[in-house]
């Protein structure tokens, strides 16, 4: 009764997530491989609520019912496994060792998975109208012990320590209280593991829903959440191959630079580049510099170049910055191609509607 | 009892024993001609895990019998000794291929391979001992062939699929080294390497695959040991004899050019023909200033460029804001391997040239580059390796 209610809630939910996004699909972009693991774990993640559940109810005979915990096991470690892996290695992305912990989980995760093979790992009994599992198998209640508690301590020290690099702070600040959610879940979980008690198999489960419901509202209402987790734009300058400054944007004020303020020195700077541009065309791709990565795109036919500076380069960016240059050249294709005399650079404001459409993401709060 | 076969191992394992100890002791002291100190921390690692951690255990738990328990404990341990040296091992083939560049598919299986070993080691029976003869007395020595280990279906399985792909991966890199190396003869250690590792993991597996047939009768255990310590031989005077192989293999480098900080081209060496060339040098010189120029309207003065991405090769910069000057190296990768040999450079270059790049300091000056045309016998000092 009650697992039908807690899988009912947790249904809604999902259902309602699922069809929001899929409705608006058009303003969630994320990479493949980013999404295809964020896939992976949301169906880990239903088949463990469901599975959690249902492995606690007499209408199963007991070796179906012991499968169906079999398989809650193994799809809760992999859920989590995979968020805080996620959460790790975009919060240390310029650290030495940012694959130490998702290796470490996975390290653990092997043994855990070695561990259920041992027969008799459980003693199933029946208490009123459920089921309760409790451990034989002592070396398997340690590694999952063992596998949370890395998850809950890794992560928090990611977080502390690596919150600066939140693109977005109030992003941050919610995964904060995610995480505080999580953790607290974990530790309910860990101790209904422990003790088989039916109070903390409930407050694990009331406080599952609440930290879904809670991402799920997030994700509906931050739609930029897949692509700038730690990225950030700071600014986007075109100049042509004369050297006149086409545009530039800066994306933390969310304002055009006035070309007036684009003193000598970038004058000269651009002289230098376009006088081998020739040359730079074919090769330069991107600059990295201490904390920042400078990306090129030059346009060779109509002869301009676009400078993007960002936190990091990725594909995202990358698809970006070539829709956007398809599109200026595209619609200044003309007033490109006849750029001579005096020339006037208010034609090309238009780039600031191409900007909020290509880099909507990266608009992030100031 | 045949007592030959035993005295043979531990001859062997005594030898082994003490060129693990050597080789591992000569890596640290000599940390430094690998590359990088990582670099050092991981060839001593492997020679240290193989040649005496492997060994040991090794010997303990076949020479000698203690007890079921306590053979059967030496026995896991070698075991895990053995696959964290192929672990190890795999990370250096891996470096041959590009410096600090692991692709992270093979080693998140290596990982949860190594995980489900030791989850699958502790458990119970994952292991059991069969002596051939009763024994009365606690601690013996023991021919080996009266001594067997049979691994359980799921610890042999999980060894079987963690060596096969540990050699496909081995294979895979050498060939992959070799196709893209200029110079195929610089990859032959690699080559070698790959294929006597391999042998020796192929007779793990068929013991691990005819551990309850009549063909453990035929000494595969012992034969993998020998062509083990024998293959190990050959590594370690490799190892020792030819450090720069670690860095070498994976790095190229194909232009050095240094440029005052006005821009001017002080020195320019090519490493494809070995010559001093100016043309191209030249551009880059301008690409650097203007980038600079630009940069710093946008970006914090002190976030000065790194390294510059093309399509070709990694555009390593480095500035020496004191002297004046900038260090611009062309390879195929950045990585700390380049980075070291720089700093190298630079510190002898700044020293033998103290008072000509004082005297340049002031941009007004002129500067005469014929002033550092012996640069030459410098930069083949530092990077020989490279030549």
């Amino acid at each position: 009764m009650i697992a039908s209610i807690f899988i009912s809630i947790f249904v809604i939910i999902f259902v309602f997530g699922i069809i929001y996004v899929f409705l608006n699909r058009r303003k969630y972009e994320a990479e493949v491989r980013f999404l295809t693991i964020i896939i992976i774990y949301f169906i880990s993640e239903i088949t463990y609520f469901i599975s959690f559940n249902l492995s606690a109810e007499i209408f199963f005979n007991i070796p179906l019912a012991l499968i169906i915990w079999y398989i809650s096991i193994i799809t809760r470690n992999l859920s989590i496994g995979i968020f805080a892996s996620i959460h790790n290695l975009e919060l240390n992305k310029d650290n030495i060792v940012r694959f130490l912990p998702a290796l470490i989980y996975i390290f653990i995760g092997g043994i855990i998975l070695s561990q259920l093979f041992v027969l008799d790992s459980f003693n199933v009994i029946q208490k009123g109208f459920e089921y309760f599992y409790l451990f034989n198998n002592i070396g398997l209640l340690t590694s999952i012990i063992i596998f949370n508690f890395c998850i809950v301590l890794f992560s928090w020290i990611i977080q502390i320590k690596g919150f600066h690099n939140f693109a977005d702070k109030k992003f941050g600040r919610f995964y904060s209280i995610f995480m505080l959610l999580s953790s607290l879940n974990i530790f309910l979980y860990s101790l209904h593991l422990i003790t088989p008690n039916t109070y903390f198999k409930i407050f694990h489960s009331i406080l599952y829903l609440i930290s879904i419901g809670y991402f799920v509202f997030f994700i509906i209402k931050r739609p930029n959440i897949f692509s700038v987790f730690t990225n950030k734009i700071y600014d986007l300058i075109i100049f042509h191959k004369s050297g006149i400054l086409l545009y530039s944007f800066n994306f933390q004020t969310r304002e055009e630079v006035d070309e007036s303020l684009l003193k000598g020195s970038i004058l000269i700077g651009i002289s230098h580049i376009l006088a081998n541009l020739s040359n730079v065309e074919a090769q330069i791709t991107h600059i990295k510099m201490k904390d920042r990565t400078v990306v090129f795109n030059f346009n060779t036919q109509l002869g301009y170049a676009a400078l993007l500076i960002a936190k990091h380069r990725n594909k995202l960016l990358e698809k970006s910055i070539d829709n956007f240059m398809n599109e200026f050249s595209t619609i200044n294709k003309e007033s490109l191609k006849n750029l001579t005399g005096l020339i006037d650079v208010s034609t090309f404001k238009n780039a600031k509607s191409l900007i909020k459409q290509y880099f909507r993401h990266f608009l992030t709060e100031k | 009892m045949n007592y030959i076969t035993p005295f043979s191992l531990i001859i062997g394992y005594f030898f082994i024993f003490s060129l693990g100890l050597f080789v591992t002791i000569h890596i640290i002291r000599n940390r430094k001609n690998y590359g990088t100190k990582f670099m050092g921390l991981l060839n001593a690692v492997t020679v240290f895990s193989l040649g005496v951690i492997h060994a040991t255990f090794y010997i303990l738990s076949v020479v000698f019998f203690i007890s079921e328990q306590i053979n059967i404990l030496f026995w896991k341990f070698s075991i895990l000794a053995w696959f964290v040296s192929l672990i190890t091992t795999s990370l250096l083939f891996s470096f041959f291929r590009e410096y600090k560049k692991i692709k992270s598919f093979p080693f998140l299986y290596y990982t949860l391979l190594l995980g489900l070993l030791i989850g699958a080691l502790l458990t119970p029976d994952s292991i059991t001992l069969n002596l051939s003869i009763s024994l009365s007395s606690s601690i013996i020595f023991i021919d080996p062939s009266l001594i067997n280990y049979n691994f359980n279906f799921i610890v042999g399985t999980i060894m079987i699929i963690f060596q096969i792909l540990i050699i496909s991966y081995y294979l895979y890199i050498a060939v992959v080294v070799n196709i893209r190396s200029k110079k195929k003869e610089e990859t032959l250690p690699v080559i070698l390497n790959a294929i006597i590792f391999s042998i020796t993991i192929i007779l793990n597996i068929l013991y691990i695959l005819f551990q309850t047939t009549l063909f453990r009768q035929i000494i595969i255990r012992e034969l993998f040991i020998i062509i083990l310590w024998i293959a190990y031989f050959g590594v370690s005077i490799m190892i020792v004899k030819k450090p720069e192989m670690f860095f070498v293999l994976p790095n190229r480098i194909y232009s050095i050019n240094i440029y005052h900080k006005s821009g001017i081209l002080i020195y320019s060496y090519n490493f494809e023909n070995q010559t001093e060339f100016k043309t191209e040098s030249t551009i880059w010189g301008n690409i650097l200033i203007g980038l600079n120029h630009i940069l710093s309207e946008f970006l914090d003065k002190k976030d000065k460029i790194n390294v510059i991405q093309t399509k070709e090769a990694d555009i390593v910069v480095k500035y020496e804001e004191d002297s004046g000057y900038a260090l611009i190296v062309a390879t195929n990768r950045k990585n700390s391997i380049v980075e070291d040999l720089m700093n190298n450079f630079s510190k002898e270059f700044k020293g033998k040239y103290k008072n000509e790049l004082n005297e340049i300091l002031d941009i007004n000056r002129i500067i005469n580059v014929s002033e550092f045309s012996d640069l030459k016998d410098l930069i083949e000092k530092n990077f020989q390796l490279y030549l």
